[in-house]
């Protein structure tokens, strides 16, 4: 568990998962319509939810994915990321039991996914929630952490 | 830690109403419901109604907000006796969906290509048709709505009988029916 403990490793996993994020945003804020659509496909939220959903949530991404990277409030990111991590997981595996024909919406708004493409979909997110927990749990705000908007200053 | 967390989801949601409101590409807040439910289809003849009042107004489907006949959604059984009777079928999907079979008798539009083209554009491409004929438009069946988004942009150009086949080719398909490839 040491190695977490550098902060040069706690560095690369987020701006992996920060960068992941981001990537997600953007395909999603570039196409609200069919994202719209594929948070409809999910059938877990009420009518009038969806459109704020397809508005809201890909936002929620880029700004947590930036702050991430930029390593501004690491920790508070990392739970808003993990809550949302949780809940794709859950949306996922709601949808692969309930065999909706779902498009998962992650990274891209245009291809179909298969159930195999689902199961797939849910082990990545169980990855990138166990790196969240990591840089939860090991970016103690009064240790370490690097600030790339400070210069790689220690924060706080 | 929980301020934090707050002023974080605070500044997305404000951002992201004003990113949505300031895109062209920015969608409503809320989705019209009424979109995906079944109402009375548009298989009057509007022409007689038109004649009549003077005013396309007492067509029941008229929607004074849009400014034209709101598409209505049909379901398997009319959408089949209207192609008996031969009625226009158009297939709203990609080319290449197309190409790989779909109703005997459809038309391809694609929707996102129409979607693109100016309004006269639009207009000449169905020139051969008239303002009420009927018309089912239809995509791929599940969760697509290209069928929608079409009929709707095909009523927008002043077609009053446009019906949406939800069902789809997937439906068609698998009630036994034959396809064309």
């Amino acid at each position: 568990m040491k190695i977490f403990q550098n902060k040069y490793v706690l560095l690369i996993l987020r701006l992996i998962i920060g960068g992941l994020f981001i990537w997600a945003a953007v395909v999603k804020i570039s196409d609200p319509k069919a994202f719209a659509t594929i948070v409809k496909g999910y059938k877990l939220f009420p009518m009038w939810s969806i459109n704020l959903i397809a508005i809201i949530l890909p936002f929620i991404e880029l700004i947590t994915g930036i702050l991430l990277i930029i390593g501004k409030w690491v920790r508070a990111n990392s739970i808003i990321i993990s809550i949302l991590l949780i809940l794709f997981i859950i949306g996922l595996a709601q949808a692969y039991f309930r065999g909706l024909e779902i498009n998962c919406g992650c990274f891209s708004t245009s291809s179909a996914s298969t159930p195999s493409d689902i199961l797939w979909t849910i082990v990545r997110d169980i990855f990138m929630l166990i790196a969240t927990f990591i840089i939860y749990i090991f970016s103690e705000t009064k240790k370490e952490t690097i600030n790339i908007s400070d210069g790689g200053n220690k924060n706080e | 830690m929980k301020k934090q967390i707050l002023i974080i989801l605070g500044i997305c949601v404000v951002v992201s109403l004003a990113a949505n409101f300031l895109s062209p590409k920015g969608i409503p807040l809320f989705i019209d419901e009424s979109r995906y439910q079944e109402g009375t289809p548009n298989i009057n003849n509007n022409t007689q109604q038109t004649n009549t009042t003077g005013n396309l107004v007492a067509n029941p489907n008229y929607d004074k907000k849009l400014g034209f006949v709101k598409p209505q959604n049909i379901g398997y059984e009319l959408a089949r006796q209207l192609h008996e009777r031969k009625m226009l079928f158009i297939d709203g999907r990609r080319k290449d969906e197309f190409a790989q079979g779909h109703i005997p008798g459809a038309i391809n539009i694609p929707y996102e290509e129409f979607y693109a083209m100016p309004e006269a554009d639009k207009k000449n491409l169905l020139k051969d048709y008239k303002p009420d004929d009927i018309m089912v438009v239809y995509c791929g069946g599940g969760e697509c709505e290209v069928s929608i988004d079409l009929a709707y942009e095909i009523a927008k150009v002043g077609f009053n009988s446009t019906n949406i086949y939800r069902g789809g080719y997937k439906e068609w398909v698998e009630k036994g029916n034959q396809v064309t490839k």
